[in-house]
């Protein structure tokens, strides 16, 4: 299994963290840790993402886990995901921990998942104090579990735009305020998700939301369509 | 003055936040176009709303259901009494539902009523987007759907967008 981190700010910069963690000392059913993104790292960001220096996410945090664990293959890809470049990125097989901040990278990511047999996608995303995570896993070419879509029409329907295509004042609006924990939270979720499923295989409840401000969380039992 | 969500999605953000301050809608500073645009209509909605006046204590309501209230039956909150008392206007059943959206859920006695007066009374209480779809017991309704006893209501609250 190869693992591929797609999106290394608030939400991947953490999980990237606790699954490696997890991986290195339990695991040893995956070949691969690919990390994702065409953003850099900057001053601003160490607010609430989890790096050391700057340069491409990507890189970034390969040169970083390179050095905390050497017996693991890590790879780095410093390029938004687009329609053109996702097919070099996503493959047969592949856990995919999606941690990108726009729904028009979830429905391009969640497109390529449809088409492939084998494959296990956690998304997660968050607003300034609450979020959701979900789990779209195929087998043999069946939905196991829902896809991201099925009951999300605002991730189907939204018209943001993909960072590549983004103007520099349009990129600076979709910088808005996020909250370290929050953040935090959607990835300990992403990781619950991803835990439930290999370690019990139980994906009944595929997906959750949580509120901080509210105190609490819900999980969802949502039927394959 | 009325709205149609097409006319604010010409406008900028400076232009909305400036109609969000005359309406009185606050926290919109530094949220997305969007979210902005949702908070105007719903706004909108709630003024034209027939049924607005009948539940003005709820649209006060700003406080969000804690986990000690999730999944329990609402007991000592006068709001909560008086939303209680709205939804079991003209009779009905007895029996409490579940209603969530997103991390927040209650038990409401709610039979006999249509999902669409349920949204617009809880909209609130369990923070309700103007435009989710609604489920019941896992499937699709619309507006015009009767609540029945041993129904599970679930509005969609959107995904979370952000994370990087």
């Amino acid at each position: 299994m190869n693992i591929k981190i797609i999106g290394l700010g608030g939400i991947g910069s953490y999980l990237s963290e606790f699954v490696i963690r997890y991986l290195n000392f339990t695991s040893t059913d995956y070949k691969s840790v690919t990390f994702v993104d065409g953003d850099k790292y900057e001053i601003k960001n160490l607010s609430r993402q989890n790096f050391k220096g700057g340069g491409f996410k990507a890189a970034n945090q390969k040169d970083k886990y390179d050095k905390i664990y050497p017996s693991i293959e890590f790879k780095d890809f410093n390029e938004y995901i687009t329609e053109h470049n996702i097919g070099d990125v996503i493959q047969e097989g592949d856990l995919i921990f999606l941690c990108v901040d726009n729904h028009s990278t979830r429905k391009t990511v969640n497109e390529r998942c449809k088409k492939l047999k084998n494959m296990i996608l956690i998304s997660g995303g968050n607003e300034f104090t609450d979020g959701n995570t979900q789990i779209f896993i195929r087998e043999d070419g069946v939905n196991i579990t829902p896809t991201l879509t099925d009951y999300h029409d605002d991730i189907l329907n939204s018209k943001d735009k993909n960072p590549n295509d983004m103007s520099c004042e349009e990129l600076a609006e979709a910088g808005s305020p996020q909250l370290i924990f929050a953040n935090i939270t959607a990835a300990v979720y992403m990781c619950w998700l991803y835990y439930n499923y290999v370690a019990n295989k139980n994906v009944t409840r595929n997906e959750v939301y949580f509120d901080g401000c509210g105190m609490n969380a819900a999980s969802k039992i949502r039927l394959v369509k | 003055m009325n709205y149609s969500k097409s006319d604010l999605e010409t406008m900028n953000l400076v232009v909305l936040r400036g109609i969000c301050q005359n309406l009185g809608i606050t926290g919109m500073s530094k949220k997305r176009k969007e979210i902005i645009i949702d908070a105007i209509l719903a706004n909108s909605a709630a003024k034209k709303s027939v049924t607005a006046s009948k539940s003005d204590k709820t649209t006060r309501v700003e406080t969000k259901p804690t986990s000690k209230d999730a999944d329990t039956p609402v007991k000592s909150s006068s709001v909560f009494k008086s939303i209680n008392a709205d939804l079991s206007k003209d009779g009905g059943s007895s029996a409490r539902i579940h209603v969530s959206c997103g991390a927040a859920s209650q038990t409401f006695e709610i039979c006999g009523k249509t999902v669409a007066m349920v949204s617009n009374l809880l909209k609130d209480i369990l923070n309700i987007p103007v435009f989710s779809a609604s489920y019941v017991n896992g499937r699709v309704v619309l507006g015009d759907y009767m609540i029945k006893e041993g129904d599970q209501l679930e509005f969609i609250k959107p995904a979370g967008n952000k994370g990087c």
